[in-house]
């Protein structure tokens, strides 16, 4: 049976090879005789379009090995992925604790958790884990607004 | 003579008081990821290497092995008490392990799997100190041809014994080489894809990458639905095997320690492979093969003495040729390099303290892994009673400390979840991360000794089919790459 979703990862695979070909293009291939460093590249590029067309293939015909999963329900990771990416441009201005706690909060919720085990998780882990790292292990983490405590 | 005496020298590193701690770090380490579903070895691995930055190199190393052969140990727990495997390598586990529970035996299942274990990783570090320094010794007539139809057969060995389709395997390997080259050409030092990004001119950070693929996606993909998991309640009495037990299954231990060994020093073979083999061959030998799946116990010691060994003898390819065989090993190989320790033959002679040192830590970590898992099995199950959603937080929180503490940067932390991602949709679509994973490790390998041969041989490609060595090697590639492929005609032109 087709499946639009592996066409999907075949065509990217294909945009990907057809980037790294073209730019080793750019970098210079050079000869087997004087290898330069777009040559490496290049016939990676070439040998990932050939199998990325033969992955087409056989995802166009419905024959491709290899049992893909079906998506479950989507919301929770998506949540979490877009939690994730304002916690990556919060983090080193609001501080670990704070955008941990909340990154805490969010993941709990997704996996349905009871609203009280939410509250102590989300205040108990990211102190903990910020005395752990930060303190004992030396991994400086950005305390952010909370600097004026730390 | 030789022998015994680098063993002793290897003996006295191993037992100095911080090396045994960390040796105990790993195998508790080791056995907890190992027994709770979520985060595998690799993604464990990747997690602790900033930790061991500032860490003696022999040290860093013993914990990080005692955390990969470790959670073979604990991987059993689960496939027994709940059908969930705790490490992939366990998978099989499940299909006796499971039933033997229900049929009141659990704790003899858990007790021969641990024994059957601890047999088989110990056959497999003797093997290890008997064919390494063999195998480094030959290794050091490589020249670059050698290593690199060396490093061709490794990756085409991870994209055959993957467990998806081959074709997938190949597309994925072929990404690691083409990521692989981002960053700096090793050759002229040019920088190469990476469109004025600073960031990107050490390439893409291997270990981040790691936590993304391993640790993050894992999580992504079971918050699709929370799991309830459901502990089976039974009584874990009887851990030692009866006379009757042993009588049925000390063949089979023997026979898995020695399919794992041999499975687990190919590269691209290891622990999960060589579990499924185990248990086909005990299924095929027995005279009763009816009784398995119905609580055989064979067919819990067969797998699991394979699934240790293999772990244990993966090490050789890595400590002799300098080439990892697996996901978790590839981290290994990455601590390695980051103490400026370049893995391969020269290991041995350059610094035999940290190669016997390492294998001598593998026989006392077995020895304090048996201690942990008989006696402490009620306490591991009772981790398993701490729900999902507390371990899930903890995973990812424990993720992003671990991209941010490698930079003290924000971009790390982002590529960390890129990374997660791509690998969430890569599981849906059962593209296979290893080949991926060794591809970007032994990329500039392939890369540096492919123009090396070239330009010394004038740009003779022959310069590869006229050495005996990679002759054979190269060979041994193309075997693996037509073989799926001469089967696909075979079974079309005979039907």
């Amino acid at each position: 049976m087709r499946k639009p979703g592996e066409i999907v990862a075949g065509l990217c695979f294909l945009a990907i090879a057809i980037g790294f070909t073209v730019g080793a293009v750019k970098l210079q291939i050079g000869a087997p005789t004087e290898p330069q460093p777009g040559f490496f590249p290049f016939w990676g590029g070439v040998i990932l379009i050939a199998l990325s067309a033969l992955f087409l293939f056989q995802a166009w015909g419905g024959r491709v090995t290899g049992e893909s999963q079906t998506f479950g329900r989507l919301g929770g990771p998506v949540v979490v992925v877009l939690t994730l990416i304002l916690y990556v441009a919060a983090m080193e201005k609001v501080g670990y604790v704070i955008t941990t706690a909340l990154l805490s909060a969010v993941v709990l919720k997704v996996l349905e958790t009871k609203p009280l085990s939410i509250l102590l998780v989300s205040l108990i882990l990211p102190v903990a884990s910020y005395l752990l790292f930060d303190r004992l292990l030396g991994v400086t983490l950005p305390l952010g607004w909370l600097s004026a405590f730390g | 003579m030789d022998f015994f005496q680098n063993l002793a020298g290897g003996f006295a590193v191993a037992l100095t008081a911080s090396n045994l701690f960390y040796c105990a770090i790993g195998a508790i380490l080791g056995t907890a990821i190992g027994v709770l579903p979520g985060l595998g070895p690799p993604a464990t691995i990747a997690l602790l290497l900033p930790v061991t930055f500032k860490m003696d190199p022999v040290s860093a190393v013993i914990m990080l092995s005692g955390i990969f052969y470790g959670a073979m140990y604990g991987g059993s727990t689960t496939s027994i008490l709940l059908n969930i495997p705790g490490e992939a390598a366990s998978v099989v586990t499940c299909l006796d392990g499971y039933k033997m529970a229900r049929n009141g035996r659990a704790g003899a299942a858990l007790g021969i799997s641990a024994i059957g274990s601890f047999i088989a990783a110990s056959l497999s570090v003797l093997g290890i100190s008997i064919l390494a320094p063999a195998l480094a010794s030959f290794a050091l007539k490589f020249g670059p041809p050698e290593y690199f139809c060396l490093v061709l057969l490794g990756l085409m060995m991870a994209v055959y014994l993957s467990e998806e389709s081959v074709l997938k395997g190949m597309m994925m390997g072929v990404l690691g080489l083409l990521l692989g080259t981002i960053g700096l050409d090793p050759v002229s030092g040019s920088q190469r894809f990476t469109f004025g990004v600073s960031r990107l001119t050490d390439g893409v950070d291997f270990v981040v990458m790691v936590m993304g693929l391993f640790g993050l996606a894992e999580i992504l993909c079971n918050l699709e639905a929370p799991e309830n998991r459901e502990i089976f309640k039974t009584a874990l009495k009887g851990l030692l095997p009866t006379r009757e037990d042993w009588r049925q299954c000390w063949a089979s231990v023997l026979r898995g320690s020695t399919i794992g060994f041999f499975i687990g020093v190919l590269p691209g073979g290891g622990a999960i492979i060589s579990s499924f083999a185990a248990y086909a061959v005990e299924k095929r030998l027995s005279k009763h093969p009816e009784r398995f799946g119905n609580g055989a116990i064979e067919g819990v010691a067969a797998p699991e003495a394979a699934n240790n060994a293999a772990s244990t003898s993966s090490f050789i390819p890595l400590l002799t040729l300098g080439i990892p065989g697996n996901a978790s090993i590839a981290m290994i190989f990455v601590a390695l390099m980051i103490h400026g320790i370049r893995p391969g033959p020269l290991l041995l002679q350059d610094h035999p303290q940290l190669f016997w040192g390492v294998i001598a830590s593998m026989y006392i970590g077995n020895v304090m892994l048996l201690g942990l898992n008989l006696p402490l099995v009620g306490f591991w199950v009772r981790m398993l009673k701490v729900p999902y959603r507390y371990l899930a937080v903890v995973v990812v929180v424990v993720c992003v400390i671990g991209a941010y503490s490698v930079n003290n940067s924000t971009w790390d932390v982002g590529m960390m979840v890129f990374f997660g991602v791509v690998g969430y949709l890569l599981r849906k679509f059962a593209f296979p991360a290893s080949p991926f994973i060794l591809a970007m490790i032994l990329g500039p390998m392939l890369e540096k000794t492919l123009q090396q041969s070239l330009i010394a041989s004038g740009g003779d490609f022959f310069t590869f089919i006229n050495r005996p060595i990679s002759a054979t090697l190269l060979v041994a590639a193309a075997f693996l790459i037509l073989t799926p492929a001469v089967k696909h005609i075979w079974g079309k032109y005979r039907l």
